[in-house]
Order: C-alpha cells, then sequence, then structure tokens
C-alpha cells in the first residue's frame, strides 16, 4: 500500500511537470494549429538556463563563465523570463511568416526549429549531463531530499513544492484567461481568427503572449524537473515534449484544463504503470505513444473536447 | 487517331502523370548521371567515398519512397523509418536468430536467403505499413504526423527491449554478407554497384508506379481527397498502398543495411532518422521524382564530408544545427524546395477558422 | 448484386407505364449537430430527364447532392439508385455505380494538367494494379492508352481540345467548369449532378454551357441539375424541384413551379 501512495505521488508529480509544458502546446494549437514541437526545447532551455544562473561558475561553449549564483527561487523566474522571450523571438522567425502556408510547411519549421534547438543546447553546455545545484530549502546538507510521511508513504518537500506550484499556475493561467480582456482575446482567437481580427483584435500581439506564456510554463517545468531529477541535457526535452503534447489532445487539445487533467493523468499511467506492468519500467515510454494511437484512433476530442461533428 | 498527338504539345512535367515516358532531354540527364556513377569507383579510387556514397544511394531510395507517401499522397508520415527497422529486423532475426543460432545451419550454405530476404524484408514492411497506415486514414494532418511518430517510437523501444528477439541495446550481429553462386560481395567495390543497382531498380519501380493510374490516384488525393474520392477512386484503398509501397522500399534497405554493415541495433533507427529522410525529401523537392533523390545527393554528401572535419567530429551538433536551420529557411523561403517544380505541393488544407479539433474529423469542408 | 426492380412496361390492362424512375430519395433528412439541413425530402427523377434543383442560398441543396452522392451518410431516409439501395455507401462506389457530379465551388486537381484531371476520371473503369502498372504488361498498356484516348475526346466533346496540357489551376474560369463536366464523363455516369455549372458565367457562356447539357442528355444520360440562372432553368429543365430550408415546397414543370406562390415567397420574402 505504502508502494501505491508512492507512485501514486511519483506520478501526480511527473504529471505536474507534463501539465506545464502541455499547457503551451494547448493553447498554441488552440490558437494556430501548429504543433510547436520546440516546447520539449524550450523546457530543456529552462532547466539549463537555472542551472547557469544558480552556479558560480559555469561552462558555456567550453568556456568557463562566471555566473551569479542566484537562490532557486530567483533563478527559475529569470530563467522563465529569458525562455519566454526565446520563444516569442522563434514564433517571429519560424512560425509567422508561414501562418498563411500549408500545414505541412509550418509543421516541418516547428520540427527543423525543434533540432536546432537542441543542438545548439549542446553546442552551449555540452552534450554530456550537467549537475543540477541542490536547493537548500529541499535537501539538507548531507544532500537527503527533505521529507515528511503522509499515508506511509514519503513526500518530499520538493514534490509538494512541484504540485503546488503548478496547481497555482494553472489557477492563474485560468483566471487570466477566463477573466481578462487579453484573455478574452486568446479566447475569441481561438475560435475564429479572421472574425476576431475583423473584430479589432490584435491577433499577433494575442499570439505572442501565447507564446510567452506557454514558453514560460515549460521553462518553469524545466526548472522544476532539474530539481527533482538533478540533472539537465540537451536531448531532455524531446520525448518529455512530445508525451506533453499527447497529455494535451489527452485531455482535449486547445483546452487549458485539459491540458492540466491530459498531463496528470499520463504521469499516473507512466508511474503505475513501470510500477506495476511486468517490464513496465522498460516500457514505460511507450505508454505515452500507446495512449496516443488509442486516443486518436477511438476518441479524438479529448477527456474534455467536444465531439465535433461533420459540418461546421 | 494519332496517340502522340495529345502528349506531343504536353510539357515533360505534365507527361509524368499522364503516363508518357520521360523526354529525350530527361533522358539524356538520366542516362549521363547513371554512367557517371558507373565509373564513379574508377574515378575516385578511395574506400572512404565508395562507402559515402553506398550510404547515399540507401537514402536516395529511402526519400523515393518516402516521396510516395508524403510528396505524391500528401500523407505526413514522420515515422517513416520504422520500415527501414522492420526489414533490417526481418532479415537479422531470420538469418542470425533463426537460422543460425535456433536451427544451426551454417549460414554459407544458404547465401539464396539473402536475396529472398532483401524482397521479403520489403515485403513485410510493406504490409506493416498498411497495417499502420490503416487508424490514420481518419485523420488529417499534424494528427496523421503526430500517429506515425507514435508508431515509430513504439517499435523501436519495442526493438530496443525485447530482447529475445531483437537481442535489444547489443544488436544483432554476424548477418552475412550477401553472395551469389559463390560471388561474394565482401569489397566496398562490389557493394557500391550492388547499391547502386538496387536503386536504380527501385526509382525504375517507384517512377512506373507514379507514371499510372496509381500515381494518378495518388497525386489527386493529395490534391483534393472529396473530389477524388468522388472521381471513384476509393481513398482509403489507396492510402493503404502508398504507405506499403513506401513501406516497401524502406524495408528492402533495412535488409540491405543489415547485410551491409553485418549488424543490426536500434541506434540506426532513432527519430532523428525519419526526419533526416524527410528532410532529404522536403529539401529536394516533393512530389516529382527526381527530387527527393537529389536531395539525398546532396545533403547526405554533405553530412558526410563534413564529417571529415576535425571541428565537426568533435562538436556533433554543428550538423544538427545546420539541419535545423536549413530546415526553418526552407520553409520560410522555399518551401517547394531545390527542384520542386510548380507541380508540388506542400499540401494539408489549412483547416477552416474556429475548426480546432476539426482537424481531427476526416475532410468535411464541402458545403 | 443487384437489386434491379424490374417494372413491366405494361400493367395487367394493357396501358404503358413509364420506366422507373432511375433515382429515388425516400424521406431523406440530414441533421447537423443542431442543423436539420434536409428535412424529410422526397423526389423521383426518371431515365432521360434534366430536372432542376433550385431553391434560396442554404436550401440545403448541395447537402442533398452531397447526401446522394456518399459524401454524407443521410441521418435516415433511403437513397435508391436504378433500384438498388445506396445510402451509405461510400463517394466512390456510387460513382463506380454510374452517378458522376461536379462541385459547387470547383474542385479541379490544381497541380494536375486538364488531360490528367479527365484521366483521372477513367480510374473506376479501368483496373490495372501495381503489378500490371510496373512490369507494363500488354493489357495494362492498353488500358492506359484507351484511357487517354477517351479523355482526349472527352476534352474535345466539351470543347477544350486545345489546352490539354495545361494545369487546372492555370485556365480561366469558364475552362475550369468545362473541365469538370469532362472529368465527371469520364467516370461513364448514367446520372450526372451539376453543382451551379453556369455560376459565374456570362450569358454567351451560359448558351453554350446550355447547348453543352442538352447534347449530354441526348447521348443517353440523366441530368440533376443545381443552379440559380432561373432562364437557364426554365428554358432546360423538363421538371423542377424546389427546397427552402431543407424540405422541398413545389415540384413540377418549369411553369408550374414558377406560378407557384410558395416558390415566389420563397425567393423574394412575404411582402411580394
Amino acid at each position: 500500500m505504502e508502494q501505491f501512495a508512492q507512485q501514486l505521488l511519483n506520478g501526480l508529480m511527473l504529471g505536474c511537470l507534463y501539465a506545464l509544458i502541455a499547457v503551451g502546446y494547448t493553447m498554441v494549437y488552440g490558437i494556430i494549429e501548429l504543433i510547436n514541437f520546440a516546447f520539449g526545447e524550450l523546457f530543456m532551455f529552462g532547466a539549463f538556463i537555472s542551472i547557469a544562473l544558480m552556479v558560480d561558475e559555469v561552462a558555456l561553449f567550453g568556456r568557463n563563465v562566471s555566473m551569479p549564483g542566484l537562490s532557486f527561487f530567483l533563478a527559475v523566474p529569470v530563467a522563465m523570463m529569458i525562455v519566454a522571450a526565446m520563444g516569442v523571438t522563434i514564433e517571429r522567425l519560424a512560425y509567422r511568416p508561414l501562418r498563411n502556408a500549408p500545414r505541412l510547411a509550418a509543421l516541418i519549421s516547428a520540427i527543423g526549429m525543434s533540432i536546432f534547438l537542441m543542438n545548439t543546447a549542446q553546442a552551449i553546455f555540452g552534450s554530456k549531463q550537467v549537475l543540477f545545484p541542490d536547493v537548500p530549502l529541499f535537501t539538507t546538507d548531507d544532500g537527503f531530499a527533505r521529507t515528511f510521511s503522509v499515508a506511509g508513504a514519503q513526500v518530499t518537500y520538493l514534490q509538494l513544492f512541484v504540485v503546488a506550484i503548478t496547481v497555482v499556475a494553472m489557477v492563474l493561467l485560468n483566471l487570466f484567461v477566463q477573466r481578462t480582456r487579453m484573455g478574452r482575446a486568446m479566447r475569441a482567437s481561438a475560435q475564429d481568427k479572421q472574425t476576431s481580427a475583423l473584430m479589432g483584435v490584435n491577433v499577433n500581439r494575442v499570439i505572442a503572449i501565447t507564446f510567452i506564456i506557454g514558453s514560460a510554463m515549460g521553462a518553469l517545468g524545466g526548472g522544476l524537473y532539474g530539481a527533482v531529477y538533478h540533472f539537465a541535457r540537451p536531448d531532455m526535452g524531446f520525448i518529455p515534449g512530445l508525451k506533453a503534447f499527447i497529455a494535451a489532445v489527452l485531455g482535449g487539445i486547445g483546452n487549458i484544463p485539459g491540458a492540466f487533467l491530459g498531463g496528470l493523468v499520463l504521469g499516473l499511467i507512466e508511474s503505475l504503470g513501470s510500477a506495476y506492468l511486468p517490464m513496465g519500467s522498460q516500457y514505460r515510454d511507450a505508454f505515452a505513444f500507446v495512449i496516443l494511437i488509442l486516443l486518436l484512433s477511438f476518441k479524438p476530442s479529448g477527456l474534455l473536447g467536444s465531439t465535433v461533428s461533420e459540418k461546421a | 487517331m494519332n496517340e502522340n498527338a495529345g502528349t506531343r504539345k504536353l510539357n515533360p512535367l505534365a507527361a509524368i502523370l499522364a503516363g508518357g515516358g520521360p523526354s529525350w532531354v530527361q533522358r539524356a540527364i538520366l542516362g549521363a548521371v547513371v554512367a557517371f556513377a558507373l565509373m564513379l569507383p574508377f574515378l575516385l579510387q578511395s574506400n572512404r567515398w565508395l562507402t559515402l556514397f553506398t550510404i547515399v544511394f540507401i537514402y536516395v531510395v529511402l526519400a523515393s519512397g518516402l516521396n510516395i507517401v508524403v510528396g505524391f499522397t500528401g500523407l505526413l508520415d514522420l515515422g517513416y523509418v520504422a520500415f527501414y527497422a522492420i526489414g533490417g529486423y526481418f532479415t537479422a532475426i531470420i538469418m542470425v536468430q533463426l537460422v543460425r543460432n535456433r536451427w544451426g545451419i551454417e549460414l554459407d550454405s544458404v547465401w539464396w536467403l539473402v536475396w529472398l530476404n532483401l524482397l521479403f524484408g520489403g515485403v513485410v514492411a510493406a504490409v506493416a505499413g498498411a497495417v499502420l497506415g490503416y487508424p490514420t486514414l481518419r485523420l488529417r494532418g499534424d494528427y496523421l504526423a503526430i500517429m506515425t511518430l507514435g508508431f515509430h517510437e513504439i517499435i523501436r523501444i519495442v526493438a530496443n527491449n525485447w530482447v529475445g528477439l531483437t537481442r535489444g541495446p547489443s544488436g544483432i550481429s554476424g548477418i552475412p554478407k550477401p553472395s551469389i553462386f559463390g560471388f561474394d560481395f565482401n569489397t566496398q567495390f562490389r557493394f557500391y554497384y550492388l547499391a547502386l543497382g538496387m536503386a536504380l531498380l527501385s526509382l525504375f519501380v517507384i517512377s512506373r508506379m507514379v507514371r499510372s493510374r496509381i500515381g494518378r490516384a495518388w497525386t489527386a488525393i493529395r490534391e483534393d481527397e472529396v473530389a477524388a474520392e468522388a472521381m471513384g477512386i476509393h481513398t482509403s484503398r489507396y492510402k493503404l498502398l502508398a504507405y506499403a509501397a513506401g513501406g516497401f522500399f524502406a524495408g528492402t534497405m533495412g535488409a540491405f543495411l543489415g547485410h551491409y554493415l553485418n549488424f543490426i541495433h536500434p541506434s540506426n533507427f532513432k527519430l532523428m532518422e525519419s526526419i533526416t529522410v524527410l528532410s532529404l525529401v522536403v529539401l529536394g523537392g516533393m512530389g516529382n521524382l527526381a527530387g527527393p533523390a537529389v536531395g539525398a545527393v546532396i545533403w547526405m554528401t554533405l553530412l558526410e564530408w563534413l564529417r571529415d572535419f576535425e571541428f565537426v567530429q568533435s562538436h556533433p551538433e554543428v550538423r544538427g544545427i545546420l539541419m535545423g536551420l536549413v530546415l526553418v529557411t526552407l520553409m520560410v523561403f522555399r518551401p517547394k524546395g531545390l527542384f520542386g517544380s510548380r507541380r508540388v505541393a506542400l499540401e494539408m488544407h489549412p483547416a477552416p477558422p474556429g475548426a480546432v479539433g476539426k482537424a481531427l474529423v476526416e475532410g468535411s469542408d464541402v458545403e | 448484386m443487384s437489386s434491379r426492380v424490374e417494372t413491366p412496361l405494361a400493367d395487367a390492362t394493357g396501358t404503358a407505364r413509364p420506366p422507373a424512375p432511375i433515382l429515388e430519395i425516400d424521406t431523406v433528412m440530414k441533421v447537423f449537430g443542431g442543423l436539420v439541413a434536409v428535412n424529410a425530402v422526397d423526389m423521383y427523377v426518371n431515365p432521360g430527364e434534366i430536372v432542376g434543383l433550385i431553391g434560396p442560398n442554404g436550401a440545403g441543396k448541395t447537402t442533398l447532392f452531397n447526401v446522394i452522392t456518399g459524401v454524407y451518410a443521410p441521418t435516415s431516409g433511403h437513397v435508391r439508385f436504378e433500384g438498388r439501395a445506396i445510402d451509405g455507401a461510400r463517394p466512390s462506389k456510387i460513382t463506380a455505380l454510374g452517378i458522376g457530379r461536379t462541385f459547387q465551388n470547383i474542385r479541379l486537381f490544381g497541380e494536375m494538367t486538364a488531360l490528367e484531371n479527365v484521366m483521372v476520371g477513367r480510374h473506376c473503369r479501368t483496373g490495372a494494379g501495381p503489378l500490371g502498372v510496373v512490369l507494363r504488361t500488354p493489357g495494362a498498356v492498353r488500358e492506359e492508352r484507351a484511357v487517354r484516348e477517351r479523355s482526349l475526346e472527352l476534352l474535345e466533346y466539351v470543347g477544350l481540345g486545345r489546352i490539354e496540357g495545361e494545369l487546372a489551376r492555370n485556365l480561366p474560369y469558364g475552362s475550369q467548369r468545362r473541365l469538370e463536366i469532362a472529368r465527371a464523363l469520364a467516370t461513364e455516369p448514367r446520372l450526372l449532378f451539376l453543382d451551379e455549372p453556369a455560376a459565374g458565367m456570362n450569358p454567351q457562356e451560359t448558351q453554350s454551357l446550355v447547348r453543352l447539357v442538352r447534347q449530354i442528355r441526348d447521348s443517353g444520360l440523366t441530368i440533376v441539375l443545381i443552379e440559380h440562372d432561373m432562364r437557364m432553368v426554365m428554358g432546360i429543365c423538363d421538371r423542377v424541384v424546389v427546397l427552402d430550408h431543407g424540405e422541398k415546397i413545389s415540384e413540377g414543370t418549369p411553369d408550374v413551379v414558377r406560378a407557384d406562390p410558395k416558390v415566389v415567397e420563397a425567393y423574394l420574402g412575404k411582402s411580394a
């Protein structure tokens, strides 16, 4: 029973990490119908930049550069801002010119951007794993995670923090989308870009804001992931990025609470599946893809999406 | 009526789908290229270059096979290399795991099996193509792409973990070199010609298929699936045929790779490979016969040549950066690729406004 | 397996009866989510007729076409072609059975030439498979040659004999409409649906089209025509069916329909 609770907790936390990236995918897809493959890489950059800001010295392009050595709680928000700027730049350069092009072109551009970012990160930070510094609040001086017990399972402070932060972020985002003017503009653009533009919505600005938010959330996920698993690596974002997209589809693409739900469900399935299914841990990565295939075959609208009729 | 009257006036590209053969200009160019390729080993007396071009020929076939699916039929397949893997593992499992290990038969004595496997590796991959293609029939654009990617990853993960069948991360070694009636393909020189022969044969077959009612059906599906169906084309069947045809060539090349390297390993079939092959098609120009082959020659030659540089050896990410930049730049400035003609279509109808989720349902933009 | 209804041409009393309808539409409904696009429409078409299907925009005419040709399955009701139920069949099957069509918004294969477009139409009347095509068997070669010849003939027939090598998307509008008709004819239909074939045409082009449509009917086909050009409809159609808001509101010869107050009201509104 304790093991179950433990796995449940792990799954929840993993799910939160997926949810943070998934939200970006779902928002962007909702408005411009593009699968921004690069979100996985922005997640990865979030982790790396957080590390870079937290240490005293980091190796960039092979050379040692001194760094401010910020606290985790400062480094991650700064990383989020930097990655948000990256995200909006990417949109401007690689996606906006293709706004009216056939979808295949935009998709290939997104894939190209993803490859470019992954390899650039490797050029900057090297191909090996980089260690994520311990955070004093979450880790004791000996390097052990601080924990407390709940229902027989050991919950680390960090796990609790991840879940809490994700919930807060989701709630804030939902409020933003539902209650603010810009949020309304985003929802309108997701429904019908052309008409929104005719109604005076600055669609370009809406899309830029969407990328800023999505990228920032992804970077947050990256910083948290790095803290949890203690490392960052240039290729760490590719597969989680794909899984996050699958989570977004699972929840219903274009649906923000859906992305959160999808992320949680995926995280739980992965965690429990790898613990309890035979050979589960080896085939762990395959769960997401199997879910994807089942989903697209039987209920492409996802858990919270509406079934679409044939004709608009 | 003079049956040539119609084709005489057509421009050479128009003749492709109308069943006409290549114009004499095209034949001449083709002849020159083939002659050059045949003479190349004598011009470049180095194993290094022969190896490079053998690999290039493999990618020429892969790109051309993918072109059937992506370029002609308009189905964005991001997981094409899965079929490459299936062909490779097919021959490896049969020859090493089954024939040599399980049945204890000397591989030299079954030299003919190699050639059968080249063929059947393709057939098995073709069947897999149709099977995996089936769930994608109802999907459009991005979702089709992601599903193919999902299948690719599943196959790769299985290959990496089902140790009993595929020996997992160790890969399968000991795959024999091909030989025919005692003539062994054991030098780079001989492999070059074998690869060249297979490439020419594959391109020939693909060309015949495209310049026929089948090619017309594929192109019609790409251009307007609803209209194609209304004109009597069973679109599902022809999409499956496209997947099968594409899969066949990938499978054949996969088997060839196994016998060339004597070794099959999951790392040959990473997702990045699929994207690389797609890049070749996009770079060269989709939807025509020459484009992907040319794209493969140019790009793979460039990539392999870059490997000569010490800087690139210690910084392998340079190739990735280059590829990413090329893809983005290409899409923004010249989506039809280097040799795409006006006839190319990076065709995926954009969904009508306000159609989130509608993209998932088969085309219904008919009023 | 054909379920052709055999109707004797004379009944027991010796009175001649008309041949069975080539198309019967039986209480067909098509509902999309909340929208009832076609509401219990009954209709029939006799062999050799030219039937006009008219009605204000949004009346459901094209939707009805789409239901008959298999693009949509009817929500309820039946469609019978030559006595055989075709509701729910896929469009390619229905085309193979003998129904051809053009589209309201011209759906040609833009990157293919005029000739290739028409050759696509021959697809369901040919059968070469991958093996035949790759090996260039004599049968496949013969078939391909026949396809090309027939396609060139059809281009001539609709007046496009000189431009077979042009890409479809480069053709002028009027030529594109004709090309669509040639392509539909290539499928060897017995029943041809034309969806607003005269849209956007000037009077000369329309006259030319009228001649072509008559020629097609005289060659043995039955035609159903959606059109807004009333002069064309009244001039060429044997019978007219009127839809409004998804329902059939009138039916009969052009004169009858023209005088029907319900039809006038539908087009001009109650105040007229």
